[in-house]
């Protein structure tokens, strides 16, 4: 043990919804984050031949830092193993197979070892519906859903809007998780699953990493000088769609890490010396006005 | 040359059923008969310490888990007496007090007072309205860390002094470690990612179920109840080097006295078609003790779990009238067609964990296609579990060539539990159900899935045959089958499905000299005295191995 917690990501949907292009992207796009990502079939990570430091029967090295492993031992036993050396990699992401349950997976993020980071349930537009009706794997599928912090809906260029809306409210049915959707080449992966805000794990800086992109939208807000308290009753009445919320609060108490994972709000005590950073907040762009109006509720509070 | 007189050999060959001896010559049966006919072999040394037993062909075990021996590091306190490797008898723990009685005892034997003391085989299902939790454990020792393994494996109980060196009781609450109505931790940890908060000790645990020591005593076990080929069926992760040169070099040591198939799990592994490489490489390594070359997968979860896949009507409702969901998918259905065909194409054997009854359905539909696609005679494919595989499906099973592999010792372990709380009376009654599957003509074998239940064919087929729960009740009456119809399937039906038929599984002419050494005849005794036949020991290759206090 190195006495160090690193956030844990758990990665689910049935097959065919994208998960190991997620991985891959992450992979390959990581702002600085080594990860250590934990996959069912390493023959599947494709990243850039260039990234390849070594590759062996069960791990992967890259050179940006990055490990992935693969869960022949059983995850009980990759898990004893990362939990030992947290001090080589700063974020493990598991990725799960197809009829994968994501909470008792997600429950390792409070082993020694690690913290929660987010559980990330993905659905592709053109066979969630389908999917879920289906009489073998329906089930599966709604209970994965149902363990969601954040739904992300891929493919969503395969179907037209209504097609994509019949999704939203299929997925609707199984959960109350915000629903993130757009082409998966063009969502912000890397700050949706990224636990650390900027300046306390290995991110860049602030101004360099509030991201934007079609289809969702950021704002940075100070909130430092109120009570956490304060900062936990504004974040539970924020837009439903959040996807993603985070930063190091310099509050009334001291320095705190807040997050929002979608439908779930962590907040924890970071260390005095913590750098504060504004609370960055992303959102789909068609919530743009309703963060703008909860935004002004903080500030005509204050 | 040697002959084996005996009370009686029971061959399980049709040719010649029964003799008064057995001559064995470089491991090998050369023949069966009287006397007088093995004479004509030549000269052989008689050896007449078996004149008083029963040699049948040693049992096969065809579905159990090395796990078995590495528990019996750590104290036994389940709810049925249960043998340990020594040939000990534990007596059940019928209740909480008699769990703590046993720990206290234990305790009490402890020299180094910072060692943990862990124990296993709780199993809170026969303790209807009370679980064991930190406080009462709490009564055996409030220094010493204790860390209680459930039956099911998917949970640990541990005491207030493990709750404390892991700050378990700080921070927010959360579901892997239940808080009482006081606001503290229970003492349950719930599956792995809860049973990891309790610091070393999850992993010091989990890592002693594979110790040399642990398969030695797998082997002991076995040899105690007159088994002589064991499996090891999916738990092992074949793909590690290291791991099988320590079973290469327990397996050699002739003390060790059974042969083990050791089945890789396609969940330990990467990529399938490198996995087809590695297994079908792997039969290199096989020895005469120590067999590779052979696939399982688990498709479900068990019916006492709830998690096997059922079709309609599914589970009863809980005791409070709420509906339960279906079980879990441990492989996703549209999966399973493709991976079997790799192991299939491959000439590979795959025998598929399949409890439910909706699992088989998608099992056979996969076997079909597969087999459509690319035939293959005498594939021996295997359903291991069937617990509620129904009529039609072993009518089907029989004409896609699959074998059954039943786990008839659920209906003496959680029999009452089947009619009384998973599946009712109507689907208890036709669980395991050797007699429709002989019916159908499908290759039946039996087994315990050691160490869930203990190993002892005697006790599988002493279950087949009578169907008797704890309770009293028989279960199924119309499923029973004869003794000499349980007796062939756990010793010629686990062979045949392991492709060792050839070698082992009967006695006679050519056949490795494997026996189970037995102090009774089955054939002749009361059915319902089966399971208390006693066992010498066997005989491996001709070598007689005694069981523990037998010689």
């Amino acid at each position: 043990m190195t006495g160090r917690r690193v956030p844990l990501t758990v990665i689910g949907g049935y097959l065919g919804v994208g998960k190991t292009t997620l991985v891959n992207r992450l992979l390959s796009a990581t702002n600085g984050t080594r990860y250590a990502v934990l996959v069912n079939d390493l023959g599947a990570v494709n990243v850039d031949a260039e990234l390849l430091e070594s590759t062996g029967a069960d791990r992967i090295v890259l050179s940006n830092g990055c490990l992935c492993c693969s869960l022949a031992d059983g995850l009980t036993e990759v898990m004893f193993d990362l939990a030992d050396r947290t001090d080589e990699f700063d974020h493990v992401v598991i990725e799960l197979s197809g009829v994968g349950l994501p909470g008792p997976v997600a429950r390792w993020g409070r082993a020694p070892g690690f913290v929660p980071g987010t559980t990330l349930v993905l659905a592709a537009a053109d066979s969630v519906v389908d999917r879920l009706a289906d009489p073998l794997v329906g089930d599966t599928v709604r209970r994965q859903l149902a363990d969601a912090d954040l739904v992300v809906l891929t493919r969503t260029d395969l179907v037209d809007t209504a097609g994509a809306a019949v999704a939203r409210a299929a997925i609707a049915t199984t959960t109350d998780a915000p629903i993130a959707a757009g082409p998966s080449a063009e969502l912000p992966w890397s700050a949706i699953v990224e636990a650390a805000p900027p300046g306390v794990g290995a991110g860049s800086e602030v101004s360099d990493h509030v991201p934007a992109g079609p289809g969702f939208t950021t704002r940075a807000i100070d909130v430092s000088g109120a009570g956490i308290d304060d900062v936990r009753a504004w974040l539970e009445v924020r837009p439903a769609d959040v996807w993603r919320a985070k930063g190091v609060v310099g509050a009334a108490e001291g320095p705190h890490i807040v997050q929002v994972v979608g439908r779930r709000i962590e907040i924890s005590t970071a260390p005095e010396s913590a750098a504060t950073t504004p609370l960055v907040v992303i959102a789909p762009d068609e919530v743009g006005d309703a963060l703008d109006q909860w935004i002004d509720r903080w500030t005509a509070g204050r | 040359m040697k002959i084996f007189t005996a009370r009686a050999v029971h061959t399980m060959d049709r040719g010649r059923p029964s003799a008064e001896a057995v001559l064995v010559d470089d491991g090998l049966v050369v023949a069966v008969g009287t006397l007088d006919e093995l004479r004509a072999h030549g000269e052989a040394e008689v050896d007449d310490r078996f004149a008083d037993k029963v040699l049948l062909p040693g049992f096969v075990e065809a579905h159990s888990h090395s796990f078995e021996g590495g528990q019996w590091a750590h104290t036994y306190c389940g709810w049925f007496d249960r043998t340990d490797p020594t040939g000990h008898v534990w007596p059940g723990c019928h209740s909480i007090d008699e769990v703590v009685t046993r720990l206290v005892e234990v305790e009490a034997g402890m020299d180094d007072p910072s060692a943990p003391l862990f124990a296993w085989g709780l199993d809170p299902i026969y303790f209807p309205g009370d679980r064991l939790e930190a406080r009462h454990l709490d009564a055996v020792s409030e220094r010493r860390r204790i860390f209680v393994m459930h039956a099911s494996g998917h949970l640990a109980t541990v005491n207030t002094a493990v709750i404390d060196a892991a700050g378990l009781a700080d921070g927010p609450a959360d579901e892997a470690v239940p808080r009482g109505a006081d606001g503290r931790p229970t003492g349950e940890l719930l599956e792995p990612a809860g049973m990891a908060r309790a610091g070393d000790l999850f992993p010091s645990y989990y890592r002693s179920m594979a110790s040399d020591d642990g398969i030695r005593a797998f082997g002991q076990l076995a040899r105690n109840a007159g088994i002589t080929t064991l499996t090891d069926l999916g738990s092992t992760n074949l793909a590690n080097p290291k791991v099988r040169q320590r079973w290469r070099t327990i397996t050699d040591d002739p003390t060790f006295p059974v042969r083990v198939s050791m089945f890789h799990n396609p969940a330990f592994g990467q990529g399938l078609d490198e996995q087809v490489d590695m297994v079908v490489g792997l039969r290199d390594e096989s020895t005469d003790k120590l067999r590779y070359g052979h696939v399982k997968f688990i498709l479900d979860g068990s019916i006492q779990g709830f998690t096997a896949r059922l079709r309609a009507p599914g589970y009863l409702p809980t005791p409070g009238g709420e509906a339960r969901g279906n079980g879990l998918w441990l492989v996703p259905p549209d999966e399973v067609a493709g991976r079997l065909e790799a192991f299939h194409r491959a000439g590979l054997l795959v025998h598929a964990h399949c409890n439910g009854d909706e699992t088989v359905d998608v099992f056979l539909d996969a076997v079909e296609q597969v087999l459509t696609a690319a035939p293959r005679p005498d594939h021996r494919h295997t359903v291991q579990h069937c617990q509620l595989t129904t009529a039609d499906q072993y009518r089907r099973m029989r004409a896609l060539g699959l074998c059954a592999n039943v786990f008839a010792n659920h209906t003496w372990y959680w029999g009452d539990q089947h009619h009384d709380v998973t599946v009712g009376p109507d689907r208890a009654k036709r669980m395991n159900a050797a007699a429709t599957a002989l019916g159908a003509g499908v290759p039946l074998s039996m087994h315990s899935d050691a160490g869930v239940t203990p190993l002892g064919p005697l006790h599988v087929a002493w279950c087949a045959v009578n169907r008797v729960t704890p309770s009293g009740r028989v279960l199924g009456a119309d499923e029973r089958i004869s003794v000499p119809e349980a007796l062939a399937a756990v010793t010629l039906g686990g062979a045949y499905q392991l492709k060792m038929d050839h070698e082992i599984g009967s006695i006679r002419p050519g056949l490795r000299a494997d026996f189970a050494v037995l102090d009774d005849d089955p054939f002749e005794i009361d059915p319902m005295a089966l399971r208390d036949v006693g066992v010498w020991g066997t005989v491996l290759s001709g070598v007689p191995q005694p069981a523990d206090g037998r010689a």
